[in-house]
């Protein structure tokens, strides 16, 4: 159940974002920390890694340096690295101010110790986690603290805890479980039963909870039956589902509950069924000598010694293909088949259960799958193989990168000398004089208040005209005639004049306005020009520095690869041994049932001849 | 089988189901395997960070890089399919989305959409958004914005947000300094 839980517990590793869909998000402040979260939320957990070690690297972190330390370790976690998440959630533990983030870091700690097999240590984190919890992560303490429990055997404190706790709704079920198996253990029967019958009767609407459902009738239904209430047991194995993961094992108990009640042809139903099932099933192997037993009890000692031989078939059968499934696994076969299997979550390939029956590799997977040492290693195996594509990408790109900063380098060193010859040239220092030139000029026609400096071309030419007519009116004789046209050339000169005068602020401020543009204009200008110059100086030395970079990471590109490629070996041999020490184990339960069934057929042989039977004896 | 052997097989069994004792690795050569692999991990890790950041500043300088990213703020009255993005009439990228990507957004999440180079200057950012809108009719819409690029990078963020009042979504572009 545990590891069914591990998505449920990664949902709870933010302190700001919430994990329901339904709620809406707390507002990422710094967009590093959301794309960080992006990658997370598709359990992405390498590249969320990846983004936040960057992100942290660039310094991009302002607003969620603490929750992203938190996420890390959570992450770290997640993706295996349990030293580091350790490191990481000790230095909060010694640092962090806020409890929130503290109790936490003591919740990931007891998690850590508990996988790797440490109950003290697990327990004494948990037991420092304090009350400045969310109602969800004081379920997950509760959870984790009550697995603890349970496995130190220590029944009385589990159901203490777990009496005390207000869970919240997604897990208040894991949680009665746990009740349940507790007060069972205790010897509180009644107490436990009526924990484990609400958990029998959940609402099923997804596999984990038809799973655990399961799992409590199947619990429930042995308890009885072990304290001799068979009815009641059978009540409770009928519940569990006919086509789910446990019905091999629900109708082994429910032929029990028959033998127990005396009811040996009753037993007989539920056996049968079961029997005709795939035998790599240890219940089915079971229920081999359970039916001829059953036919013992009712005096069929001819038909039960032809089952018992055919038990004695299907056992050396099974050696058999035992056998075949662990040459074919020391061939490298189950490597081979790791591989191909392409899903995400590492158990979508064993639902084609036909096609794996059929395979001498995979037939005995989903019982190694269901071992957690197995489990993690084949995940391991898996993340090598997913390390070795990284890198085998990225081993490609630093290629790329060499050939484009080579070309990059070759292109700067041919437009390097039209750019020197720009910035060479003393084109910003001339504008700057004639700048300086206009404002001073600019400066001497407001100190004088000459309007006709500020008139346009067409203005300026119209008075020079004027100017030159008055000269030479002035030479002309004073005749009425030339009088008016001195008349004239006067009053056009003042309507000018008028004109130009009276929209000489206008114009003043206006002149100001565009000396004002070229100033900002020659800023720029400045700017671009020290720009062009800076990228002039420093581009040979980035370019180096980009070549030193490239080629370190190159090698250090080389040196994982090689790693990778080693330790993906020494881990498919690990993963190898794994399931060949099962199915050495497996091989040892067959030799122990094949003992069992030639001394009981013997024993039925002896009973049916000293009974002085009547049946045929095969 | 005998009674006691049915004892003993359904002891085993209630053991099984009810014990959650996990089975750990012993011994000091698979401890020793899994350091390795988690030593290794994070070599890896650390490598690919340096890469990245390589990766950027190599393509994307920082004079002249440009990246646009796209968040949801909850998001109810518009479900994502695809977003066109053009920078100044080109098309810049065109992304179709998975139905666990639009569940990263909803959460929370930040899709880096585009990551590109623009000269300083003016450039007019346009996203086009496809999706369902309210009462799953079909829905297209358009945000645009005119952004002046400095010396510097600059972060630009599509945001689809909802509009309580009308029920309809909304979608903005949002510059970071």
């Amino acid at each position: 159940m545990l590891f069914r839980l591990t998505g449920l517990l990664a949902g709870m590793l933010l302190v700001a974002a919430t994990a329901g869909a339904d709620k809406a998000p707390a507002s990422v402040r710094d967009l590093s920390y959301g794309e960080v979260l992006y990658h997370y939320y598709q359990d992405d957990y390498f590249n969320s890694i990846v983004h936040l070690l960057k992100a942290r690297r660039q310094d991009t972190l302002d607003y969620h340096a603490s929750e992203a330390e938190l996420l890390l370790g959570g992450l770290d976690l997640s993706y295996g690295l349990r030293n580091e998440a350790g490191r990481i959630f000790t230095e909060l533990l010694d640092e962090h101010p806020r409890a929130e983030v503290r109790n936490r870091a003591w919740f990931y700690l007891a998690r850590l110790s508990w996988q790797s097999g440490d109950s003290n240590s697990a327990l004494a984190a948990l037991q420092a986690t304090g009350d400045d919890v969310s109602p969800s992560l004081a379920a997950e303490i509760a959870h984790l603290q009550s697995l603890v429990l349970l496995a130190r055997g220590d029944n009385a404190a589990t159901v203490e805890l777990l009496g005390n706790v207000r869970a919240d709704r997604a897990w208040s079920p894991y949680l009665d479980y746990n009740l349940g198996v507790a007060q069972i253990r205790s010897g509180a029967l009644t107490d436990g039963s009526r924990a484990l019958a609400q958990v029998g009767e959940l609402n099923g609407y997804n596999e984990t909870r038809r799973t655990l459902r399961d799992k409590a009738n199947l619990a429930l239904g042995y308890s009885y039956l072990q304290h001799d209430e068979p009815d009641r047991a059978r009540q409770y194995l009928e519940r569990v589902r006919l086509e789910g993961p446990l019905s091999n094992r629900a109708l082994l108990g429910t032929g029990w509950t028959d033998i127990e009640a005396g009811a040996y042809g009753r037993a007989l139903v539920p056996w049968l069924e079961l029997g005709s099932r795939n035998a790599t099933d240890p219940a089915v192997q079971e229920v081999l000598l359970a039916i001829p037993h059953a036919m013992t009890r009712m005096g069929l000692h001819g038909r039960a010694v032809e089952h018992y031989e055919q038990a004695i078939t299907s056992y050396y059968a099974e050696q058999a293909r035992l056998d075949e499934s662990i040459t074919a696994i020391r061939d490298g076969e189950l490597l081979l088949a790791l591989q191909e299997a392409a899903d995400d979550n590492g158990t979508g390939w064993l639902q084609d259960v036909d096609a794996m029956s059929a395979s001498p590799v995979l037939r005995y997977q989903v019982e190694l799958m269901a071992r957690h040492d197995f489990q993690e290693a084949v995940k391991n195996y898996r993340d090598l193989r997913r390390l070795d594509d990284n890198l085998a990408g990225w081993a490609g790109s630093i290629g790329a990168f060499s050939g484009m900063l080579a070309s990059r380098r070759a292109r700067h060193a041919a437009q390097r000398p039209v750019a020197e010859a720009a910035l060479s040239a003393a084109s910003i220092n001339t504008l700057a004089q004639r700048q300086r030139l206009l404002t001073d000029r600019l400066n001497t026609i407001e100190q004088q208040q000459d309007p006709m400096a500020l008139a346009s071309d067409e203005e300026n030419r119209h008075w020079l005209a004027l100017q030159t007519l008055h000269a030479r009116l002035a030479m002309l004789p004073a005749t009425a005639g030339i009088n008016e046209l001195r008349d004239k050339q006067r009053r056009l000169r003042g309507i000018l004049y008028w004109n130009v005068s009276s929209d000489y602020k206008p114009r003043l401020w206006a002149a100001k306005q565009q000396l004002r543009e070229l100033d900002d204009l020659l800023g720029r200008t400045r700017a671009a020009y020290a720009g062009l110059a800076a990228a002039g100086e420093g581009a040979p030395v980035d370019f180096d520095g980009f070549e030193l970079r490239i080629a370190e990471l190159h090698g250090e590109i080389d040196r994982l690869q090689t790693r990778t490629g080693a330790l993906r070996l020494a881990q498919g041999r690990h993963i190898e041994a794994i399931a060949v020490a099962e199915l050495e184990q497996q091989k040892q339960r067959l030799e122990q049932y094949l003992v069992q069934a030639r001394y009981a057929m013997a024993q039925t042989r002896d009973t049916a001849l000293n009974s002085h039977t009547t049946e045929i004896l095969p | 089988m005998q009674p006691k052997n049915l004892l003993f097989a359904i002891s085993l069994l209630l053991a099984a189901l009810m014990s959650s004792v996990q089975a750990h690795a012993g011994d000091d050569a698979v401890q020793s395997l899994d350091s390795e692999i988690q030593t290794l991990k994070q070599d890896v890790l650390a490598l690919n960070r340096e890469l990245f950041i390589l990766e950027e500043e190599l393509l994307y300088p920082s004079g002249t890089q440009v990246a646009v990213f796209l968040s949801m703020d909850v998001g109810k009255y518009f479900s994502l399919d695809s977003v066109q993005l053009r920078v100044d009439d080109k098309v810049v990228s065109n992304y179709l989305y998975t139905s666990r990507e639009v569940e990263a957004l909803h959460r929370g999440g930040v899709q880096r959409l585009y990551m590109g180079n623009l000269k300083a200057g003016d450039h007019e950012i346009i996203a086009i958004f496809t999706g369902k809108g309210p009462n799953g009719r079909d829905y297209r819409r358009g945000a645009t914005r005119t952004v002046s690029k400095a010396l510097g990078p600059k972060f630009i963020e599509l945001q689809i947000v909802d509009l309580e009042g009308k029920e309809q979504p909304d979608f903005t572009v949002r510059e970071w300094e």
